[in-house]
């Protein structure tokens, strides 16, 4: 069985994937950037990120 | 799943994995898990927004998808504080690793965390349509890698203490 997509569609699906690349990237180096920090350092980043989002997620969760 | 994404199951599973190979002590790798699932968190979060100013998704999505996400973080903030706890209590014992009531505290924190991300992806990820929520499947599959990593610590360690 064949399927035909057309040049659009195979521009989108390669735009989607480097844009997942991307963020995964990002992602990584992030987790990269752990390695560097104590326990407690990781506790208190933790901390602080989770207190961030949480106030901005609580205000749009309301929206 | 597509092959981009059975590729990137592999390779953030073996990231996570390769991330904590050099930490040697249980709390840590539990403190670093928090950590991961906090980033990836925010991963989410920028995604959501940039969908909804794309225009990809509704408002009204927007709102859910930041209700849901807002019960993970809570989660991953109680284990965290549990985390920080017991790493009080193992710095004053001069412990090396969870006593089995910490694993079992913590294995309970952690089902919290798990149960409240299987509802952002089955009600709020998996609802959206195949083509706009790619780099939100990318996010949850780095959070299974953080899984991958924090299970070995509560329940693999468990069995051979």
């Amino acid at each position: 069985m064949s399927q035909t997509i057309t040049p659009e569609e195979v521009s989108a699906i390669i735009d989607i994937s480097i844009e997942a690349i991307d963020r995964l990237n990002r992602l990584l180096a992030k987790f990269a950037a752990q390695r560097g920090m104590t326990t407690d350092e990781l506790i208190e980043d933790t901390r602080g990120r989770n207190q961030s989002l949480a106030e901005k997620l609580e205000a749009e969760s309301k929206e | 799943m597509s092959a981009v994404n059975k590729t990137l199951v592999v390779v953030v599973l073996i990231l996570s994995l390769l991330g904590t190979a050099c930490q040697d002590d249980q709390i840590r790798k539990a403190a670093a898990a928090a950590n991961k699932i906090t980033l990836t968190l925010e991963e989410i979060d920028g995604e959501k927004d940039s969908l909804l100013a794309k225009g990809k998704i509704t408002k009204a999505q927007h709102a859910k998808l930041a209700g849901i996400l807002l019960k993970v973080v809570k989660a991953n903030n109680v284990f965290n504080e549990q985390v920080a706890e017991f790493k009080r209590q193992a710095d004053a014992e001069k412990l090396t690793s969870f006593t089995p009531q910490m694993r079992d505290r913590l294995r309970e924190l952690f089902n919290q965390v798990t149960a409240a991300f299987k509802e952002l992806a089955d009600d709020g990820v998996i609802p959206l349509p195949a083509n706009i929520r790619q780099n939100l499947d990318v996010a949850i599959l780095a959070v299974n890698g953080a899984f991958t990593v924090i299970n070995g610590v509560l329940y693999v360690a468990n069995n051979h203490p």
